[in-house]
Protein backbone atom coordinates (compact mmCIF):
# COMPACT_ATOMS: atom_id res chain seq x y z
CA UNK A 1 0.00 0.00 0.00
CA UNK A 2 1.28 3.13 -1.46
CA UNK A 3 1.77 6.31 1.58
CA UNK A 4 -1.08 8.89 1.32
CA UNK A 5 0.46 12.04 -0.31
CA UNK A 6 2.02 14.42 2.24
CA UNK A 7 0.40 17.68 1.84
CA UNK A 8 2.20 20.91 1.74
CA UNK A 9 2.19 24.39 1.75
CA UNK A 10 3.76 26.98 0.22
CA UNK A 11 5.39 30.64 1.31
CA UNK A 12 8.84 32.76 -0.35
CA UNK A 13 10.63 34.68 2.54
CA UNK A 14 13.08 37.34 0.86
CA UNK A 15 12.58 35.20 -2.05
CA UNK A 16 13.50 32.00 -1.40
CA UNK A 17 10.68 28.94 -1.42
CA UNK A 18 9.58 27.04 1.72
CA UNK A 19 7.36 23.95 1.42
CA UNK A 20 5.52 23.31 4.66
CA UNK A 21 3.44 20.28 5.92
CA UNK A 22 1.71 22.96 8.07
CA UNK A 23 -1.75 25.07 6.92
CA UNK A 24 -1.02 28.05 9.41
CA UNK A 25 2.49 29.37 10.51
CA UNK A 26 3.32 31.79 13.47
CA UNK A 27 5.62 34.52 13.13
CA UNK A 28 7.86 32.77 15.11
CA UNK A 29 7.98 29.64 13.24
CA UNK A 30 8.70 31.77 10.15
CA UNK A 31 11.68 32.91 11.67
CA UNK A 32 12.98 29.63 12.54
CA UNK A 33 12.26 28.69 8.97
CA UNK A 34 13.89 31.06 7.30
CA UNK A 35 16.47 32.61 10.17
CA UNK A 36 15.32 35.78 10.22
CA UNK A 37 16.94 37.62 12.91
CA UNK A 38 14.41 38.82 15.86
CA UNK A 39 15.25 42.80 15.39
CA UNK A 40 14.10 42.15 11.65
CA UNK A 41 10.33 43.05 11.41
CA UNK A 42 8.48 40.76 9.19
CA UNK A 43 6.45 41.92 6.27
CA UNK A 44 3.90 40.58 4.32
CA UNK A 45 3.93 41.63 0.24
CA UNK A 46 1.08 43.68 -0.55
CA UNK A 47 -0.59 42.12 -3.96
CA UNK A 48 -1.11 45.27 -6.42
CA UNK A 49 -2.49 48.00 -4.91
CA UNK A 50 -2.24 47.17 -1.24
CA UNK A 51 0.25 48.12 1.26
CA UNK A 52 3.31 46.03 2.42
CA UNK A 53 1.52 44.44 6.43
CA UNK A 54 3.81 44.40 9.23
CA UNK A 55 3.38 40.94 11.61
CA UNK A 56 3.15 41.53 15.04
CA UNK A 57 4.57 39.01 17.41
CA UNK A 58 0.96 37.11 18.28
CA UNK A 59 -0.05 37.37 14.24
CA UNK A 60 0.02 33.94 12.21
CA UNK A 61 -0.33 33.65 8.22
CA UNK A 62 -2.77 31.47 6.72
CA UNK A 63 -1.21 29.62 3.99
CA UNK A 64 -4.04 27.38 3.26
CA UNK A 65 -5.60 29.59 0.10
CA UNK A 66 -2.52 29.58 -1.57
CA UNK A 67 1.44 31.01 -1.27
CA UNK A 68 2.25 33.84 1.00
CA UNK A 69 5.26 36.09 0.40
CA UNK A 70 6.51 37.69 2.70
CA UNK A 71 10.09 39.72 3.23
CA UNK A 72 12.15 40.60 6.75
CA UNK A 73 13.03 44.91 7.18
CA UNK A 74 15.90 45.99 9.58
CA UNK A 75 14.38 48.39 12.05
CA UNK A 76 14.14 51.49 10.80
CA UNK A 77 13.57 54.62 12.14
CA UNK A 78 13.50 56.62 8.44
CA UNK A 79 11.92 60.62 8.62
CA UNK A 80 11.78 60.28 12.67
CA UNK A 81 12.89 63.84 13.60
CA UNK A 82 11.34 65.29 11.12
CA UNK A 83 8.00 63.45 11.74
CA UNK A 84 8.29 64.87 15.37
CA UNK A 85 8.85 68.05 14.56
CA UNK A 86 5.91 68.14 12.40
CA UNK B 1 41.84 25.98 8.58
CA UNK B 2 39.21 28.12 10.55
CA UNK B 3 40.34 29.13 14.26
CA UNK B 4 37.93 27.48 16.51
CA UNK B 5 35.49 25.68 14.01
CA UNK B 6 34.15 23.14 16.37
CA UNK B 7 30.22 22.82 16.84
CA UNK B 8 29.03 21.20 20.27
CA UNK B 9 25.69 19.56 18.99
CA UNK B 10 23.78 18.24 21.63
CA UNK B 11 20.43 16.43 21.99
CA UNK B 12 18.62 14.74 18.60
CA UNK B 13 21.65 13.42 16.76
CA UNK B 14 22.00 15.85 13.31
CA UNK B 15 20.91 13.76 9.34
CA UNK B 16 23.61 12.85 7.24
CA UNK B 17 22.72 16.26 5.66
CA UNK B 18 23.50 18.01 8.57
CA UNK B 19 26.80 16.58 8.68
CA UNK B 20 27.48 17.10 4.91
CA UNK B 21 26.46 20.09 5.39
CA UNK B 22 28.75 21.75 7.81
CA UNK B 23 32.10 20.10 6.27
CA UNK B 24 30.98 21.83 3.23
CA UNK B 25 31.59 24.99 5.38
CA UNK B 26 34.82 23.17 7.22
CA UNK B 27 32.93 22.94 10.34
CA UNK B 28 33.35 20.22 12.62
CA UNK B 29 30.10 19.06 13.99
CA UNK B 30 30.83 17.36 17.64
CA UNK B 31 28.13 15.27 18.97
CA UNK B 32 27.58 14.78 22.18
CA UNK B 33 24.75 12.93 24.47
CA UNK B 34 25.80 13.87 27.61
CA UNK B 35 25.82 17.11 28.99
CA UNK B 36 28.39 17.53 31.37
CA UNK B 37 30.09 20.66 30.17
CA UNK B 38 31.04 23.90 32.27
CA UNK B 39 32.87 27.37 32.33
CA UNK B 40 36.07 25.68 32.81
CA UNK B 41 35.53 22.77 29.92
CA UNK B 42 37.93 23.24 27.47
CA UNK B 43 35.33 21.76 24.85
CA UNK B 44 33.61 25.12 25.01
CA UNK B 45 37.11 27.30 25.07
CA UNK B 46 37.58 25.18 21.71
CA UNK B 47 34.15 25.49 20.13
CA UNK B 48 32.64 28.30 17.74
CA UNK B 49 29.03 27.26 18.28
CA UNK B 50 26.69 24.84 20.30
CA UNK B 51 23.54 23.55 19.01
CA UNK B 52 20.54 22.47 21.33
CA UNK B 53 18.81 19.80 19.26
CA UNK B 54 15.16 18.64 21.16
CA UNK B 55 12.44 17.35 20.43
CA UNK B 56 10.15 19.53 22.22
CA UNK B 57 9.53 22.20 24.84
CA UNK B 58 9.32 19.50 27.75
CA UNK B 59 12.84 18.03 26.48
CA UNK B 60 15.17 17.82 29.44
CA UNK B 61 17.55 19.20 27.83
CA UNK B 62 16.34 22.87 27.30
CA UNK B 63 15.68 22.78 31.20
CA UNK B 64 19.56 22.01 31.67
CA UNK B 65 20.56 24.47 28.76
CA UNK B 66 18.41 27.19 30.42
CA UNK B 67 19.96 26.62 33.57
CA UNK B 68 23.59 26.34 33.11
CA UNK B 69 24.69 26.03 29.14
CA UNK B 70 23.74 28.55 27.59
CA UNK B 71 25.65 30.83 29.83
CA UNK B 72 28.44 28.41 30.34
CA UNK B 73 28.84 28.71 26.36
CA UNK B 74 28.57 32.38 26.47
CA UNK B 75 30.83 33.28 28.59
CA UNK B 76 33.62 31.54 26.01
CA UNK B 77 31.87 33.66 23.08
CA UNK B 78 30.17 30.74 21.50
CA UNK B 79 27.25 31.01 19.31
CA UNK B 80 24.32 29.24 20.60
CA UNK B 81 20.96 27.80 18.29
CA UNK B 82 18.27 25.66 19.12
CA UNK B 83 16.45 23.50 16.59
CA UNK B 84 13.40 21.46 16.58
CA UNK B 85 10.52 20.36 14.90
CA UNK B 86 8.81 23.13 13.37
CA UNK B 87 5.48 22.69 15.24
CA UNK B 88 7.18 23.06 18.12
CA UNK B 89 9.26 26.41 17.96
CA UNK B 90 6.84 28.10 19.66
CA UNK B 91 6.61 25.92 22.81
CA UNK B 92 10.21 25.88 22.85
CA UNK B 93 10.64 29.49 22.25
CA UNK B 94 8.81 30.18 25.43
CA UNK B 95 10.64 28.18 27.58
CA UNK B 96 13.93 30.42 27.41
CA UNK B 97 11.32 33.26 28.54
CA UNK B 98 13.17 33.25 31.82
CA UNK B 99 16.58 34.12 30.34
CA UNK B 100 18.09 37.41 30.04
CA UNK B 101 16.47 38.89 26.40
CA UNK B 102 20.39 38.88 25.41
CA UNK B 103 20.90 35.25 26.37
CA UNK B 104 17.79 33.78 24.45
CA UNK B 105 19.15 31.75 21.64
CA UNK B 106 17.61 32.03 17.92
CA UNK B 107 15.30 28.57 17.70
CA UNK B 108 15.33 26.95 13.95
CA UNK B 109 13.47 24.37 12.50
CA UNK B 110 14.73 20.92 12.29
CA UNK B 111 15.75 20.37 8.60
CA UNK B 112 17.04 24.15 7.81
CA UNK B 113 20.16 23.69 9.89
CA UNK B 114 22.11 24.74 6.52
CA UNK B 115 21.36 28.44 7.06
CA UNK B 116 22.53 27.99 10.86
CA UNK B 117 25.82 27.07 10.08
CA UNK B 118 25.94 29.80 7.61
CA UNK B 119 25.49 32.01 10.84
CA UNK B 120 27.70 29.99 12.82
CA UNK B 121 30.49 30.72 9.84
CA UNK B 122 30.23 34.33 10.41
CA UNK B 123 29.86 34.07 13.82
CA UNK B 124 33.37 35.72 15.97
CA UNK B 125 34.04 33.22 19.19
CA UNK B 126 36.80 35.58 19.98
CA UNK B 127 40.27 34.36 21.32
CA UNK B 128 39.67 31.02 23.62
CA UNK B 129 41.51 31.34 26.81
CA UNK B 130 44.91 30.83 28.37
CA UNK B 131 44.01 28.79 31.76
CA UNK B 132 47.60 29.71 32.48
CA UNK B 133 47.45 33.35 32.72
CA UNK B 134 48.38 34.71 36.30
CA UNK B 135 46.02 37.57 37.42
CA UNK B 136 47.84 39.76 40.15
CA UNK B 137 46.62 43.07 42.01
CA UNK B 138 42.91 43.62 42.40
CA UNK B 139 40.22 41.26 41.77
CA UNK B 140 37.17 41.80 39.77
CA UNK B 141 33.89 41.43 40.91
CA UNK B 142 32.67 38.71 38.97
CA UNK B 143 33.78 34.49 38.64
CA UNK B 144 32.88 35.55 34.64
CA UNK B 145 35.25 38.32 34.83
CA UNK B 146 38.38 36.40 35.17
CA UNK B 147 37.71 34.56 32.26
CA UNK B 148 36.92 37.00 30.36
CA UNK B 149 40.34 38.59 31.54
CA UNK B 150 41.73 35.13 30.72
CA UNK B 151 40.45 35.16 26.83
CA UNK B 152 41.19 39.12 26.50
CA UNK B 153 44.94 38.72 27.35
CA UNK B 154 45.19 35.10 25.74
CA UNK B 155 48.34 35.94 24.54
CA UNK B 156 49.67 37.16 27.94
CA UNK B 157 51.92 35.16 30.42
CA UNK B 158 50.75 37.57 33.52
CA UNK B 159 48.91 40.51 34.11
CA UNK B 160 48.34 42.98 36.88
CA UNK B 161 45.46 44.90 37.83
CA UNK B 162 45.44 48.10 39.47
CA UNK B 163 41.10 49.39 40.44
CA UNK B 164 40.58 53.18 39.36
CA UNK B 165 37.78 54.69 41.59
CA UNK B 166 35.20 57.04 40.44
CA UNK B 167 32.77 55.83 37.99
CA UNK B 168 29.29 54.21 39.22
CA UNK B 169 28.21 51.27 37.99
CA UNK B 170 31.46 49.42 36.03
CA UNK B 171 34.71 48.59 36.75
CA UNK B 172 37.33 49.50 35.83
CA UNK B 173 41.26 49.01 36.11
CA UNK B 174 44.95 49.61 34.37
CA UNK B 175 46.38 46.79 33.75
CA UNK B 176 50.05 45.62 33.05
CA UNK B 177 50.66 42.93 30.99
CA UNK B 178 53.34 40.93 30.29
CA UNK B 179 53.34 39.40 26.74
CA UNK B 180 54.16 36.17 26.27
CA UNK B 181 55.79 36.23 23.11
CA UNK B 182 56.43 39.56 21.25
CA UNK B 183 58.84 40.60 18.84
CA UNK B 184 59.27 43.83 20.66
CA UNK B 185 59.86 42.99 24.09
CA UNK B 186 57.33 41.96 26.88
CA UNK B 187 55.88 44.44 28.37
CA UNK B 188 53.30 46.52 26.37
CA UNK B 189 52.20 49.78 27.55
CA UNK B 190 49.41 49.86 30.27
CA UNK B 191 45.61 48.94 29.11
CA UNK B 192 42.33 50.12 30.54
CA UNK B 193 40.08 47.09 31.13
CA UNK B 194 36.32 48.10 32.09
CA UNK B 195 33.50 45.42 32.88
CA UNK B 196 30.17 45.97 32.69
CA UNK B 197 26.84 44.27 31.89
CA UNK B 198 27.11 42.50 28.62
CA UNK B 199 24.16 44.40 26.97
CA UNK B 200 26.44 47.99 28.28
CA UNK B 201 29.34 46.59 26.86
CA UNK B 202 28.00 45.72 23.79
CA UNK B 203 26.49 49.09 23.11
CA UNK B 204 29.26 50.86 24.33
CA UNK B 205 31.51 49.24 21.53
CA UNK B 206 29.02 49.82 19.33
CA UNK B 207 29.41 53.41 19.70
CA UNK B 208 33.35 53.04 19.55
CA UNK B 209 33.16 51.45 15.89
CA UNK B 210 30.25 53.63 15.04
CA UNK B 211 30.88 57.38 16.46
CA UNK B 212 33.93 57.44 17.66
CA UNK B 213 37.15 56.86 15.25
CA UNK B 214 36.06 58.74 12.08
CA UNK B 215 34.27 61.91 14.80
CA UNK B 216 36.78 62.06 17.55
CA UNK B 217 40.59 63.06 17.34
CA UNK B 218 42.73 60.57 17.95
CA UNK B 219 44.44 62.02 20.58
CA UNK B 220 41.01 63.02 22.46
CA UNK B 221 39.80 59.46 23.03
CA UNK B 222 41.25 56.17 24.30
CA UNK B 223 42.01 53.48 21.41
CA UNK B 224 40.64 50.12 21.71
CA UNK B 225 41.79 46.82 20.83
CA UNK B 226 39.05 45.20 19.78
CA UNK B 227 40.59 42.15 19.56
CA UNK B 228 40.77 42.19 23.34
CA UNK B 229 36.99 43.20 23.82
CA UNK B 230 34.98 39.70 24.37
CA UNK B 231 31.42 39.14 25.66
CA UNK B 232 30.66 36.66 27.66
CA UNK B 233 26.82 36.08 29.61
CA UNK B 234 26.07 38.20 32.27
CA UNK B 235 29.21 40.10 31.83
CA UNK B 236 31.28 41.99 29.29
CA UNK B 237 35.00 43.49 28.76
CA UNK B 238 36.85 46.41 26.89
CA UNK B 239 40.02 46.87 26.68
CA UNK B 240 42.04 49.48 25.46
CA UNK B 241 45.18 51.73 25.85
CA UNK B 242 45.25 53.47 28.61
CA UNK B 243 45.20 57.38 29.05
CA UNK B 244 48.86 57.84 30.47
CA UNK B 245 50.00 61.00 32.30
CA UNK B 246 46.54 62.54 32.72
CA UNK B 247 44.28 64.23 35.26
CA UNK B 248 39.97 63.95 35.65
CA UNK B 249 38.66 67.57 34.80
CA UNK B 250 37.16 67.39 38.28
CA UNK B 251 40.55 67.43 40.06
CA UNK B 252 41.97 70.48 37.70
CA UNK B 253 38.60 72.17 38.30
CA UNK B 254 38.95 71.81 41.29
CA UNK B 255 42.39 73.09 41.29
CA UNK B 256 41.08 75.96 39.67
CA UNK B 257 43.46 74.76 36.56
CA UNK B 258 40.95 74.53 33.58
CA UNK B 259 41.87 77.60 31.80
CA UNK B 260 40.92 76.88 27.91
CA UNK B 261 39.83 73.15 28.57
CA UNK B 262 36.47 73.70 28.30
CA UNK B 263 37.41 75.34 24.38
CA UNK B 264 39.34 71.86 23.92
CA UNK B 265 36.65 69.97 25.11
CA UNK B 266 33.88 71.37 22.70
CA UNK B 267 35.60 72.81 19.82
CA UNK B 268 38.30 69.77 19.67
CA UNK B 269 37.65 66.83 21.06
CA UNK B 270 33.70 66.89 20.74
CA UNK B 271 33.73 69.29 17.74
CA UNK B 272 33.03 66.17 14.73
CA UNK B 273 29.40 65.59 16.47
CA UNK B 274 28.74 68.70 17.44
CA UNK B 275 29.33 70.51 14.18
CA UNK B 276 27.10 68.04 12.64
CA UNK B 277 23.92 69.89 13.89
CA UNK B 278 25.12 73.01 11.47
CA UNK B 279 25.36 70.82 8.47
CA UNK B 280 22.33 71.47 5.66
CA UNK B 281 20.83 68.81 6.32
CA UNK B 282 20.25 68.85 10.27
CA UNK B 283 17.51 70.94 10.55
CA UNK B 284 16.31 72.38 13.80
CA UNK B 285 13.57 70.57 15.31
CA UNK B 286 10.63 71.96 17.24
CA UNK B 287 9.42 69.56 20.52
CA UNK B 288 9.94 69.91 24.24
CA UNK B 289 13.42 69.62 25.07
CA UNK B 290 12.73 66.90 27.57
CA UNK B 291 11.09 64.57 24.71
CA UNK B 292 14.57 65.50 22.76
CA UNK B 293 16.09 63.68 25.56
CA UNK B 294 14.07 61.08 26.09
CA UNK B 295 12.08 62.54 28.92
CA UNK B 296 13.09 64.17 31.78
CA UNK B 297 12.99 61.33 34.17
CA UNK B 298 16.50 58.75 34.53
CA UNK B 299 15.04 55.62 32.53
CA UNK B 300 16.48 53.48 35.07
CA UNK B 301 15.51 50.26 37.50
CA UNK B 302 12.58 50.87 40.11
CA UNK B 303 15.84 51.12 42.41
CA UNK B 304 16.16 54.44 40.65
CA UNK B 305 12.86 55.68 40.92
CA UNK B 306 12.63 55.28 44.95
CA UNK B 307 16.02 56.63 44.94
CA UNK B 308 14.66 59.44 43.38
CA UNK B 309 11.56 59.65 44.94
CA UNK B 310 13.62 59.41 48.28
CA UNK B 311 15.85 62.52 47.61
CA UNK B 312 12.58 64.40 46.53
CA UNK B 313 11.44 63.64 50.25
CA UNK B 314 14.75 64.97 51.37
CA UNK B 315 14.38 68.11 49.77
CA UNK B 316 11.49 68.93 51.31
CA UNK B 317 13.28 70.69 54.33
CA UNK B 318 15.09 72.73 51.64
CA UNK B 319 11.91 74.33 50.12
CA UNK B 320 10.99 72.15 47.49
CA UNK B 321 7.29 70.88 47.68
CA UNK B 322 7.56 67.95 44.13
CA UNK B 323 8.26 64.41 43.99
CA UNK B 324 10.73 63.23 41.52
CA UNK B 325 8.11 62.26 39.23
CA UNK B 326 5.71 64.95 38.93
CA UNK B 327 8.63 67.00 38.69
CA UNK B 328 9.89 65.34 35.59
CA UNK B 329 6.26 65.09 34.75
CA UNK B 330 6.25 69.09 34.64
CA UNK B 331 9.78 69.51 33.18
CA UNK B 332 8.33 67.30 29.97
CA UNK B 333 5.42 69.21 29.63
CA UNK B 334 7.22 72.48 29.16
CA UNK B 335 6.00 74.03 25.67
CA UNK B 336 7.72 72.94 22.09
CA UNK B 337 11.21 74.72 21.93
CA UNK B 338 13.23 75.27 18.72
CA UNK B 339 16.45 73.25 18.78
CA UNK B 340 19.15 72.14 17.16
CA UNK B 341 20.71 67.82 17.54
CA UNK B 342 23.68 66.08 17.03
CA UNK B 343 25.47 63.01 18.60
CA UNK B 344 26.03 63.46 22.15
CA UNK B 345 28.02 62.20 24.54
CA UNK B 346 25.17 61.99 26.80
CA UNK B 347 26.90 61.22 30.48
CA UNK B 348 29.69 63.84 30.20
CA UNK B 349 30.67 64.76 34.07
CA UNK B 350 34.04 65.09 35.68
CA UNK B 351 35.66 61.57 35.79
CA UNK B 352 34.87 61.18 32.07
CA UNK B 353 36.87 63.49 30.55
CA UNK B 354 40.69 63.25 31.46
CA UNK B 355 43.27 65.92 30.61
CA UNK B 356 47.00 65.94 29.20
CA UNK B 357 48.81 68.53 28.56
CA UNK B 358 45.60 70.89 28.27
CA UNK B 359 43.66 68.58 25.76
CA UNK B 360 40.65 67.07 26.80
CA UNK B 361 40.34 63.53 26.14
CA UNK B 362 37.18 61.59 26.15
CA UNK B 363 36.27 58.42 27.98
CA UNK B 364 33.25 56.61 28.44
CA UNK B 365 31.10 56.20 25.41
CA UNK B 366 28.50 53.60 26.67
CA UNK B 367 25.82 56.49 27.06
CA UNK B 368 26.25 58.06 23.15
CA UNK B 369 23.28 59.36 21.27
CA UNK B 370 21.36 61.80 18.87
CA UNK B 371 19.96 64.32 21.37
CA UNK B 372 20.03 68.12 21.97
CA UNK B 373 22.94 69.99 21.14
CA UNK B 374 22.66 72.14 24.38
CA UNK B 375 22.60 68.86 26.41
CA UNK B 376 26.51 67.65 26.73
CA UNK B 377 27.24 71.22 27.93
CA UNK B 378 24.33 71.02 30.57
CA UNK B 379 24.92 68.11 31.87
CA UNK B 380 28.85 68.50 32.88
CA UNK B 381 27.54 72.36 34.55
CA UNK B 382 25.09 69.85 36.30
CA UNK B 383 27.54 67.53 37.13
CA UNK B 384 30.14 69.98 38.65
CA UNK B 385 27.41 71.26 40.54
CA UNK B 386 27.60 67.68 42.25
CA UNK B 387 31.40 67.08 42.00
CA UNK B 388 32.89 70.13 43.50
CA UNK B 389 35.07 69.79 46.29
CA UNK B 390 33.76 72.22 49.09
CA UNK B 391 33.67 70.63 52.78
CA UNK B 392 31.75 73.24 53.81
CA UNK B 393 28.09 72.90 53.57
CA UNK B 394 26.82 76.30 53.85
CA UNK B 395 29.20 77.74 51.71
CA UNK B 396 28.04 75.02 48.67
CA UNK B 397 24.39 76.13 49.30
CA UNK B 398 25.18 79.57 48.82
CA UNK B 399 27.27 78.99 45.12
CA UNK B 400 24.26 76.65 44.06
CA UNK B 401 21.97 79.06 44.75
CA UNK B 402 23.57 82.02 42.86
CA UNK B 403 25.21 80.03 40.26
CA UNK B 404 21.78 77.82 39.71
CA UNK B 405 19.27 80.94 39.82
CA UNK B 406 17.03 80.98 36.87
CA UNK B 407 18.77 84.33 35.48
CA UNK B 408 22.09 82.85 36.05
CA UNK B 409 21.13 79.70 32.94
CA UNK B 410 19.58 82.20 30.56
CA UNK B 411 22.67 84.52 30.11
CA UNK B 412 26.52 84.02 31.07
CA UNK B 413 26.65 84.81 34.69
CA UNK B 414 28.59 87.61 35.68
CA UNK B 415 32.72 87.19 36.81
CA UNK B 416 33.36 86.99 40.88
CA UNK B 417 36.06 88.56 42.81
CA UNK B 418 38.86 86.49 43.23
CA UNK B 419 38.52 86.17 47.02
CA UNK B 420 35.09 84.85 46.70
CA UNK B 421 34.59 81.35 47.54
CA UNK B 422 34.57 78.24 44.86
CA UNK B 423 35.08 81.31 42.34
CA UNK B 424 37.38 78.71 40.53
CA UNK B 425 34.51 76.81 39.52
CA UNK B 426 32.44 79.62 38.98
CA UNK B 427 34.72 80.66 36.12
CA UNK B 428 34.51 77.04 34.61
CA UNK B 429 30.90 77.21 35.28
CA UNK B 430 30.98 80.72 32.57
CA UNK B 431 33.29 78.41 30.36
CA UNK B 432 30.56 76.11 29.98
CA UNK B 433 27.34 78.17 29.65
CA UNK B 434 29.56 80.40 26.88
CA UNK B 435 29.12 77.02 25.24
CA UNK B 436 25.53 76.24 26.10
CA UNK B 437 23.89 79.47 25.71
CA UNK B 438 25.72 79.86 22.42
CA UNK B 439 24.02 76.46 21.05
CA UNK B 440 20.90 77.62 22.52
CA UNK B 441 17.98 78.28 19.71
CA UNK B 442 15.46 78.99 21.89
CA UNK B 443 14.88 81.50 25.27
CA UNK B 444 15.22 79.45 28.48
CA UNK B 445 16.92 76.11 26.44
CA UNK B 446 19.67 75.73 28.19
CA UNK B 447 17.92 76.37 31.47
CA UNK B 448 15.69 73.56 30.76
CA UNK B 449 18.64 70.99 29.90
CA UNK B 450 20.47 72.05 33.02
CA UNK B 451 17.17 71.32 35.63
CA UNK B 452 16.89 67.95 33.96
CA UNK B 453 20.29 67.07 34.25
CA UNK B 454 19.80 68.11 37.86
CA UNK B 455 16.85 66.27 38.46
CA UNK B 456 18.84 63.01 37.21
CA UNK B 457 21.24 63.53 39.55
CA UNK B 458 18.29 62.00 42.14
CA UNK B 459 17.91 58.87 40.37
CA UNK B 460 21.63 57.76 40.79
CA UNK B 461 23.58 55.96 43.27
CA UNK B 462 25.76 57.96 45.46
CA UNK B 463 29.27 58.14 44.52
CA UNK B 464 32.16 56.94 47.11
CA UNK B 465 33.00 60.00 49.22
CA UNK B 466 29.94 62.08 47.79
CA UNK B 467 29.17 64.57 50.30
CA UNK B 468 26.04 63.58 51.56
CA UNK B 469 22.53 65.84 51.16
CA UNK B 470 23.85 67.47 48.07
CA UNK B 471 21.77 65.59 45.34
CA UNK B 472 18.65 66.52 47.63
CA UNK B 473 19.58 70.57 47.80
CA UNK B 474 20.40 70.05 43.70
CA UNK B 475 16.54 68.37 43.09
CA UNK B 476 15.59 71.65 45.46
CA UNK B 477 17.33 73.72 42.71
CA UNK B 478 16.26 71.57 39.60
CA UNK B 479 12.56 72.69 41.08
CA UNK B 480 13.57 76.26 41.27
CA UNK B 481 14.71 76.49 37.60
CA UNK B 482 11.48 74.91 36.85
CA UNK B 483 9.67 77.45 38.69
CA UNK B 484 11.24 80.58 37.39
CA UNK B 485 10.91 79.47 33.48
CA UNK B 486 7.38 78.39 34.06
CA UNK B 487 7.03 82.07 35.97
CA UNK B 488 8.65 83.59 32.73
CA UNK B 489 6.26 81.77 30.25
CA UNK B 490 3.07 82.69 31.85
CA UNK B 491 4.67 86.43 32.30
CA UNK B 492 5.60 86.30 28.36
CA UNK B 493 1.44 84.79 27.58
CA UNK B 494 -0.07 87.53 29.80
CA UNK B 495 1.89 89.99 28.38
CA UNK B 496 1.13 89.17 24.83
CA UNK B 497 -2.16 88.80 25.69
CA UNK B 498 -2.57 92.32 26.39
CA UNK B 499 -0.97 93.39 23.49
CA UNK B 500 -3.56 91.53 21.39
CA UNK B 501 -6.24 93.40 23.32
Amino acid sequence: MSKPPTVSYLLYVNGERFEVPLPQLTVNQIRALASIAPQFELMIEGVGSKPDLQLGLNDQIDLSHGAVVLFARPPTMFGMARSMSE
Amino acid sequence: MIYRNNVIWLGVAPTDSDLQDAKTLRLEIVHKKGLGLSETDTALANSRAIIFSVHNGSDVLIEQATARLIGASMVHGLMVRTICPLIEVDPVTRTFSSLDAWMIPRVAAHGHTSRIFNDILDHTPGPRWNTKLRIKGDKPKYAEDEVLLKRAFHDCTEINLCKITGGTSADVFQVFAELGDSRVGPHPLPFFVKFDRSPKIRRELDNYRDCSALFLPFYARPNLDFSRCVLGAKRGIIVGNFVEHSASLIDLANQGATQGIVGSLFDDALRGWRRQAYHHNQKPITMPLAKSLGGAAWQGSQAAQKRAEACAQQAKKHGATMSAEMLANRLDALPPMTHRCATMHGDLHGDNVRVRNGQAILIDLASVGSGPLVADPASLDAALALQMEEQNFAIWQTFIDKAFDVDALLNVPGALLPATPLSHIHDMLRDIRRVGLADQLSVGEYAVAVAIFLLRHAYRKPRDGESPGRRAYLFSAAEKILLGLEDRLQAKHSSSAQGAN
